[in-house]
Parts: C-alpha cells; sequence; structure tokens
C-alpha cells in the first residue's frame, strides 16, 4: 500500500462545494475532508489495478445515442404543468433573480 | 374465500382473481390492512395512495369485462420506490430537495403497469436520490427489517424489499445502480432482479448514476420476478439506452448448467456463516445437476472502486439540475448563486452532498485521468472479463448477495466507507452491465439474530432466462405456469 500525503483537504473541499453549487461550513469541509481521503485511500487502488491500455484512447462502452428531431407538440399544451412545478413562476414564465 | 397473503403470488393471485374466488378490491384490501397494521412501525411505505380502492374497482370491472384474457397484472397491488414517477402524484427521491414535487409524467414502467391493469399502493422509502445501502439516508426516517425491526432492511429500495417481506404488496419496484434492488432483498428475505441495462427504460426514473441505473422487480418468488420483468422490459423510444428488442431473443439458446465461483474474489471480507451457507446452496446446486467450477475475474475485486469513482462522478453531474429554479426546493438568497447554494445545502442531505463533492473532486482538471479515465478503461476490462467467462461454457456466476445479513440501525452511519463495502458482490453486475438475480438461500446466526441471506446469480447480457431457470430450481418453484419466458 503506498502513502499519499493529504490527498484532499478544507480548502479542497471548500472549492468542490462551491464549484457544485453547496455552501458548506468550515467544520463540515473539514469531516468532508476527511471521509473523502479515506474514500480516496481504498479507490487510489485503482493505479494499482494493472490496466494495460492508455486511457486516453479508451473509448467507454458508454456512447452516446442519437436519433431526428420528430413532430413537435403542440405549442403550450404542457406548459402549464410545468409551470406548476416551479418555485418562483409570474405567469408563463419562470423567475429568477438577476444574473448580470 | 378469506385471502392468506402469506404465500400468494402474483401468479397464484392471477388465477384466484380470474376464477372469482376473491375481487381486486378484497386482495387490495387485504393488503391495505397489513400496511395499516405493521408500517407505522417499520415505514416501508411513506405513502399509501389514497385511491387504492378505486384503482382496484377498475380493475374488477376490467376482470368483469374480459375474464381469462386479463393481463397477468390486473388487479395486482403494487409498491413503487419513490425514485419512479407517477404522473400527478409526488416523487422525492426521499429529499428535500423534492419533497413537494409532483411528477408531470408517468415513467415508461409506470405506463407499462397501468396498461395492465396493475394496482399501485403507494411509493415506499430509500436513501435519499438512491445513495445509501440501508434506507437510513431517507429524509423521511430508516426503514426498519421486517425479519429483525433493530436492523436495517438494506438499501437503498428498503422500503420496496420490506413492503414485500412483511406481506404489504404483491410486488415491488426498485432500483439498482450498486446493488440497490439486490442487496435489501438478501437483507429482507426476498427476490430481487437487476435487469441487463437497458432491458427495462429509465424514463421517468430519478436518475442518479445513468450508466449503472435500472428500474427491477422485488417480490417473494422467482417466477413472480420473471413476470414482472416480461410485462416491464422492451425498447423505449423515450430512453435510447434501450436495448432493440431482437438483441434479447437472438440470444435464447441453450445454457450450459456450469457455475462459476470466483473464489479468490470471496477471500475477504465475508462473514463466516454466510460462507457457510454459500457452500451449502453450491451443494444444493450441484444436486439439481449444476456443476460448479472455480473461475477468474482478475479485475472484478476493483469494480468497488471503479463505482465509487463513475458514478458519484455521474451522480454529481445528474443533481446538477436541483437548483431550485423550475421545480424542488426554493431558499432565498441575495442574488441567483447565493439560492443555488443554500437551495441545494437544504435539500440534500449529507450523504448526497459528500458523493457530489467526491463526483467533483475525480472530474477535477488534475485528477479527471488518474480516477475517472482510469475507472472508465477498468469498466471496460471488468465488462470483457465477465464476458470472456460467459463464452467458456459458464452460464451463472454464482456467489453470496452480501458479505453479511442485515446489520444494526446505526451500525455504519459514521463509517462511510463500511457501509460502501456492503456492495462488494453486487455492484459487479452494474458494471459490466450484466443481469443478476438474489434469491435467498436460507437463515443465518448473526450476532445472536437468526437473519436471511441472499445467493447472487449473474448471467451474461440478455440472459434472465438463465437466471430464472437457475433461481427457480433452486428455490424448488413450481414452474408450470408460465412466465411468457419458457
Amino acid at each position: 500500500m503506498c502513502y499519499r500525503i493529504h490527498m484532499i483537504d478544507r480548502t479542497d473541499v471548500e472549492r468542490l462545494a462551491a464549484l457544485s453549487r453547496i455552501a458548506i461550513t468550515r467544520e463540515e469541509a473539514e469531516h468532508l475532508g476527511e471521509d473523502i481521503e479515506q474514500i480516496l485511500n481504498y479507490v487510489s487502488e485503482i493505479n494499482e489495478a494493472g490496466i494495460d491500455r492508455e486511457p486516453e484512447l479508451e473509448t467507454s462502452v458508454v456512447y452516446n445515442v442519437l436519433r431526428e428531431d420528430g413532430e413537435a407538440h403542440e405549442g403550450g399544451v404542457f406548459s402549464e404543468r410545468l409551470l406548476a412545478a416551479a418555485p418562483q413562476r409570474e405567469g408563463k414564465y419562470v423567475t429568477v433573480k438577476n444574473i448580470l | 374465500m378469506p385471502i392468506v397473503l402469506d404465500d400468494l403470488t402474483i401468479a397464484k393471485a392471477h388465477t384466484h382473481l380470474i376464477h372469482k374466488d376473491f375481487s381486486a378490491h378484497e386482495l387490495a384490501e387485504a393488503h391495505l390492512k397489513v400496511i395499516e397494521a405493521k408500517n407505522e412501525s417499520l415505514r416501508a411505505y411513506i405513502e399509501v395512495f389514497d385511491d387504492v380502492l378505486a384503482q382496484a374497482d377498475v380493475a374488477d370491472r376490467t376482470l368483469a369485462r374480459e375474464g381469462e384474457s386479463v393481463p397477468a397484472l390486473t388487479g395486482i397491488p403494487i409498491a413503487l420506490k419513490d425514485n419512479i414517477l407517477i404522473e400527478g402524484r409526488r416523487a422525492s427521491a426521499c429529499s428535500r430537495m423534492l419533497e413537494n414535487y409532483v411528477a408531470s409524467y408517468d415513467a415508461t414502467v409506470i405506463a407499462k403497469l397501468r396498461q395492465s391493469g396493475a394496482v399501485f399502493l403507494g411509493r415506499t422509502n430509500m436513501d435519499e436520490f438512491a445513495m445509501g445501502s440501508s434506507t437510513e439516508r431517507s429524509c423521511y426516517g430508516p426503514t426498519r427489517n421486517p425479519l429483525d425491526p433493530t436492523r436495517v432492511p438494506g438499501g437503498s429500495s428498503g422500503g420496496s424489499a420490506a413492503a414485500v417481506a412483511m406481506g404489504g404488496c404483491l410486488a415491488a419496484l426498485g432500483s439498482d445502480t450498486g446493488g440497490s434492488i439486490r442487496q435489501p432483498a438478501s437483507f429482507c428475505g426476498v427476490v430481487g432482479l437487476k435487469p441487463t441495462y437497458g432491458a427495462l427504460s429509465r424514463f421517468g426514473l430519478i436518475a442518479m448514476g445513468s450508466s449503472l441505473d435500472q428500474i427491477g422487480p422485488i417480490t417473494k418468488t422467482v417466477g413472480d420476478a420473471a413476470l414482472l420483468f416480461s410485462a416491464l422490459r422492451g425498447r423505449d423510444p423515450l430512453d435510447s439506452t434501450t436495448l432493440p428488442d431482437e438483441s434479447v431473443s437472438d440470444r435464447r439458446g441453450a445454457a450450459s448448467r456450469v457455475l462459476g465461483v470466483p473464489r479468490h474474489f470471496m477471500e475477504s471480507g465475508l462473514d463466516p456463516a454466510v460462507a457457510q451457507a454459500f457452500e451449502d446452496a453450491l451443494s444444493r446446486l450441484r444436486e439439481l445437476g449444476y456443476e460448479v467450477r472455480d473461475i477468474e475475474l482478475p479485475h472484478v475485486r476493483y469494480a468497488l472502486t471503479c463505482y465509487y469513482i463513475l458514478m458519484p462522478a455521474e451522480a454529481s453531474t445528474n443533481l446538477a439540475r436541483y437548483d431550485g429554479v423550475r421545480y424542488g426546493l426554493h431558499v432565498e438568497g441575495e442574488n441567483v448563486l447565493d439560492d443555488y447554494m443554500r437551495s441545494r445545502s437544504r435539500g440534500f442531505g449529507e450523504e448526497v452532498r459528500r458523493r457530489i463533492i467526491l463526483g467533483a473532486y475525480v472530474l477535477s482538471a488534475g485528477y479527471y485521468d488518474a480516477y475517472y479515465n482510469r475507472a472508465v478503461a477498468l469498466r471496460r476490462i471488468i465488462r470483457e472479463e465477465c464476458a470472456h467467462v460467459f463464452a467458456s461454457g459458464v452460464s451463472v456466476i454464482v456467489t453470496p448477495t452480501t458479505p453479511t445479513p442485515a446489520f444494526l440501525l446505526g451500525a455504519k452511519t459514521s463509517d462511510p466507507l463500511a457501509m460502501y463495502l456492503a456492495d462488494l458482490f453486487t455492484v459487479p453486475a452494474n458494471i459490466a452491465g450484466i443481469p443478476a438475480l438474489s434469491v435467498p438461500m436460507g437463515d443465518v446466526s448473526y450476532e445472536g439474530a437468526l437473519l436471511p441471506v441472499g445467493l447472487q446469480f449473474m448471467a451474461g447480457e440478455g440472459r434472465e432466462d438463465v437466471l430464472f431457470a437457475a433461481g427457480r430450481a433452486f428455490l424448488g418453484e413450481d414452474t408450470t405456469t408460465g412466465d411468457g419466458l419458457q
């Protein structure tokens, strides 16, 4: 088993949480860092897995399946049903705060 | 005639309904009574639908009109996991994020069940967003194992498995990304099937790991699982990852009666009582005419590692849609970004937040190659190794479903990694995309209690027929009732 220096610390967690749009406290970030470090130690054994091929050249067993656009449904048929789920709406619009 | 639920299966209930031994109304009522008696303490269901008897009455009218020619699922009471969308009803994935979300459409599997005249009893408890192996991560509180209420039912489909085990439904649907149908089936002493990836449509399933997720049945018998599988499978234009219908029947052909056991994979972590039960199960299978062979799956021990890289990566992407704008929990902040941050941290529980951040880590610049890309390569290797075994004359790979029976509530909640290790034997099937069936292999003594534990069969892509044959033989089920797959 290889020992590594700290793989993830509190600031890493805070940065990743920010990217993931999740607010966390300093304590949570500390605690999460420990949990994730433990998990990363476990999954880091992937480096010992003897993968004898270039990862960058690997095409996944998972691939995109596409289709042609079909006939669009009549406009407005589902609008009310969908808008009913929005936490904040005005008439036919979902409202959001100014983003600029 | 009085309804005795204990041995009642879908197949038997169907016969009784056609012969008018009892009505769909009476059948539904019998189950509602069980739910009323047991659900408060076990919490298998988080909601029992208020129109169950009305649904059953519709089924009775269909039975009166069409008699014997009705689909086998007409009037059959089924429980649905809370991550499967039913139009007009709440679906929350047991998360505060979606607590009040009302589905705007039916999942494809629901549309098929509706067409068959099934009765929807209610939605069952689960780990939040299917992230967990114990159903302790539900925002509604845990489900208790009906066989021992101090223990977990397993997860994430713990509510569904408990509902079946307690007699609160004739069958249930769950979802399985890393073992979430099979592990609870093992812990609750019932049957659980994870179909081949793409066999059932994921349209209308709240997504966790899109390349791993499959909906599947949890039932009392293999025959019932086969019945539900037949009714639900099929190509769906709304889910492009579904398999073409021809691909399933193409592979039909005599399956060998050779079972493969990857002993090297079972060397550590397996409880001795479970190991013994497994050997007894193998002896039983030999008596039934199966040959048991040792096989090598050199990379299968890395399947869990692979899973805990790929799944959080996919889940972090899938859960990015929950921003409190179009649906779900909205917590007011000072600006748009603040809205997102507050909504998501309030809406998501601890395990969900942990996996999202882990996913972000393995996908981030500098780590993408070390983790995610390697996991992608490893996935292909594991898949190829399984295919190689099936091509060498082995038709079924056999392992215990879980390393131990059900653990105590609270035993693993403070140790995420210990919880993840419960999935050791189940994740390979999700990684390889192959079908896997868990059947009860008897009770074992564990921590002073007598508890069920599951035997897992895995077969090649599209070979659910092989799983059903092995499972039925093992459980000694009567095969004269057809399942449409003979």
